[in-house]
């Protein structure tokens, strides 16, 4: 298990994801959903107008794992070495409530996540291992009366020193 | 290339029956017809034979003067076919970039020397709904023919090939929807339910940029995806055996997945999905507790 000392991340601009389209291709990278559905926060079961919603990404610890190495028919590439990436996303949504006091309120919510990304056979056990991520997305939608759904696309990028 | 014709009579006669037989011949007025030949030749190209929606076609006519005339007055015309948009910009002519250009408009191209070649392309988006078609396009060219320098010239118009692309079904994306579900009242066991039914709705779809590259799992990101968030709405009924009755509970959970599309650049057109359920299956856990799996397949139209 490496800990977080260990863990470096860095968040990817949109104007860097830009730039990295001409210059090279990312290789050990994993683009996934988190998301988790809660009853809104409204007392009474009142209706919410959703104003904004924010996420900010974690990693809290991470793991190299060894698997096998082969290609599966459906395109899945496995090198014999992964990485088992364990965070949170936390979002924050501001929303009103109609009819009350001119409120914006606001609810932080974390949802924890784990995901691997296929790295390089050679890759060090030890040492400080890079991120980057780019946070593409965040949503939040009511889906009833009283569900209330939160998204976030992220991209995960393993920088490679091998 | 010209063709003359005139027809000639010969024929004899006598002024009296006595009298000598005169032979005489007559000649018709000169018809003339003349032959267009193909000064111009024209090629369409696509770059694709099978494409899907979202993916950018582009096509390149070759215009060929094979005389050793001048073809002056060049009109090219692309009448962009229905399940296309053309891409505004996107007009190049001998590979230079020109952004005014629309070729289901028109344009003219000038005058091609002899034996020379002018080369335009240009790019269109697939749309939406236009799955398991074929999109057949030709472009038609106007040149001017002199056929007598006293003459107004004619205007000839030539058809390139078509060009036909077929749009397949590869943007679809299977996905497992999981959700756990408690019985809280004492009274209810798992053996009491008696229908579990599910309804899958999509509540909204978003087109979201992405970095782009090939992980080294080969997953691939061109640089869009259209994020979907749905809804499932389960309803669950069972037996009430403490007062003998039938209830139904119905509950709502989300769910997201993303489908990666070609990159999306210049299309508003909003797209539409098709949802099919393939399997729905209940697991119990323990006693008041069970699953429920639904594996829906979501398709581009």
């Amino acid at each position: 298990m490496i800990s977080k000392e260990n863990i470096e991340i860095e968040v990817i601009e949109r104007l860097d994801c830009k730039e990295k389209e001409e210059n090279q291709k990312i290789q050990f990278f994993k683009d996934f959903n988190v998301k988790k559905s809660i009853y809104t926060p409204s007392r009474n079961g009142k209706p919410i107008i959703i104003s904004k919603s924010t996420a900010c990404l974690n990693i809290n610890n991470c793991k190299v794992i060894d698997t096998i190495k082969g290609t599966s028919l459906e395109g899945q590439h496995l090198s014999s070495k992964k990485i088992l990436v364990m965070g949170n996303v936390i979002f924050t949504l501001c929303f009103f409530i109609p009819y009350t006091q001119d409120h914006l309120f606001h609810i932080d919510e974390i949802v924890p996540f784990s995901v691997f990304i296929i790295v390089p056979g050679c890759i060090k056990e030890d040492g400080v291992f890079r991120f980057k991520y780019m946070i593409e997305d965040v949503t939040s939608t009511l889906i009833s009366k009283q569900k209330l759904f939160f998204n976030a696309s992220v991209f995960l990028e393993y920088l490679n020193d091998c | 290339m010209e063709v003359t014709n005139q027809c000639r009579v010969d024929f004899n006669y006598k002024l009296s029956p006595p009298g000598p037989i005169i032979c005489n011949t007559i000649i018709s007025n000169i018809v003339k017809t003349v032959i267009i030949e193909k000064l111009v030749v024209a090629v369409k190209n696509v770059d694709k034979p099978t494409a899907c929606i979202f993916d950018i076609l582009t096509y390149t006519i070759t215009i060929k003067n094979k005389s050793l005339y001048y073809a002056p007055n060049i009109f090219f015309q692309d009448i962009v076919q229905k399940g296309c948009q053309f891409i505004c910009g996107s007009v190049k002519v001998n590979w230079i970039k020109n952004k005014n250009l629309d070729p289901n408009k028109g344009f003219y191209l000038g005058t091609l020397k002899p034996f020379s070649k002018c080369f335009i392309s240009f790019e269109v988006v697939v749309l939406p709904l236009t799955l398991d078609l074929i999109l057949k396009n030709y472009a038609k060219i106007t040149y001017d023919y002199i056929y007598n320098l006293e003459k107004p010239p004619i205007r000839v118009c030539i058809k390139t090939n078509t060009t036909s692309t077929t749009v397949k079904n590869i943007l679809f994306k299977q996905i497992n929807i999981s959700n756990r579900f408690g019985i809280q009242n004492p009274c209810i066991c798992i053996g009491n339910l008696t229908k579990i039914s599910t309804k899958v709705n999509i509540t909204k779809t978003k087109i979201v940029v992405t970095p782009r590259g090939i992980s080294e799992e080969g997953t691939y990101l061109t640089g869009s995806k259209i994020l979907i968030i749905g809804s499932v709405k389960y309803s669950i009924t069972y037996i009430d055996k403490e007062f003998s009755r039938m209830l139904c509970e119905k509950f709502i959970k989300g769910f997201s997945t993303s489908i990666v599309v070609p990159k999306v650049s210049g299309c508003s057109a909003k797209p539409k999905f098709k949802i099919i359920k393939e399997s729905k299956s209940t697991s119990p856990l323990n006693n008041n507790c069970f699953n429920v799996d639904t594996t829906i397949l979501i398709f581009l139209i």
